[in-house]
């Protein structure tokens, strides 16, 4: 067979197999982790609310996202994603 | 917070601090999400990429504009976060790159001689199909990985593999072109391998 129906069949393949759903444990694990990460700023405003607790929350979240995208979705020359993407997805 | 609640009551409603408004959205898209994933991933870190999703998603959302569904915007943060995936793991040298079995070799063998791919729809030739694109794709780079994965397996457009990675459809066929090109020299040495 030719190059191309040799990859078209080894695509298909990989479509077929079928990946994880999602659990009830991974899900409390998702919303544990999401309190966490953002502790003493989201966790806080979870149980303050109010426009107080959400500015200071917006604070840190812009300072949070400020430093990660400073470390780990840094551009750099020849991959594959610019900066202003990334700015679109987060928060600066 | 009711089950049948909008996306965007969801978000507002969680930027207002309640928690069980971003599980709402946690429920209702980890589905697509683990989809993503596990076409991009191992299937044994879907569950930590797709939970690095949703806490990327968790501290990005003041900034979703809404111009768009919900869906389509943790989508590209999911494949943003596959690509970073093994962007870590290239640069740390962790991507396994052992030798195909024996059994493999012919497959592949067998396969590039056969008339036709029709000759090659049981289970088995699924499983060890499923095997060797694996290994083949551990030789590639992090972004011709992710360009294939999305047009060639994902079957997406080249227009939505481009706006999903932030680059020209111009870039994503170049990028494609060369990720085929080197993932025909990639069999073309497993054979020769076998062959010596």
């Amino acid at each position: 067979m030719k190059p191309e129906e040799f990859e078209k069949l080894l695509c298909a393949a990989a479509r077929e197999s079928t990946a994880p759903e999602p659990s009830e444990r991974w899900v409390e694990n998702v919303m544990r982790a999401a309190v966490h990460s953002s502790a003493g700023e989201t966790g806080t405003r979870m149980q303050l609310g109010g426009w107080a607790s959400c500015s200071v929350a917006l604070a840190c979240v812009v300072l949070f996202a400020g430093s990660y995208l400073n470390q780990d979705t840094r551009w750099e020359e020849d991959e594959l994603l610019p900066p202003e993407e990334y700015e679109e997805i987060s928060l600066l | 917070m009711r089950e049948d609640a909008s996306d965007d009551e969801a978000i507002s409603r969680t930027l207002e601090g309640d928690r069980s408004a971003f599980e709402t959205l946690v429920r209702r898209h980890a589905p697509a999400v683990f989809r993503v994933a596990g076409r991009h991933v191992p299937a044994d870190e879907v569950e930590n990429v797709a939970q690095e999703v949703f806490l990327e998603a968790f501290r990005s959302l003041g900034s979703f504009r809404k111009e768009s569904p919900f869906e389509h915007w943790i989508v590209r943060i999911a494949v943003r976060a596959c690509y970073r995936y093994w962007r870590g793991r290239y640069r740390a040298k962790e991507i396994p790159i052992s030798a195909l079995s024996a059994e493999h070799q012919r497959w592949i063998e067998g396969a590039l001689a056969a008339e036709s791919a029709r000759e090659f729809t049981t289970a088995a030739d699924r499983k060890a199909a499923v095997e060797v694109l694996r290994q083949a794709m551990n030789r590639l780079k992090p972004e011709e990985r992710t360009v294939l994965t999305l047009v060639a397996i994902e079957e997406r457009s080249i227009a939505e593999a481009a706006k999903l990675l932030g680059l020209t459809s111009v870039n994503v066929k170049v990028r494609l072109f060369r990720s085929r090109r080197r993932l025909r020299e990639v069999f073309e040495r497993i054979v020769a391998g076998e062959r010596k």
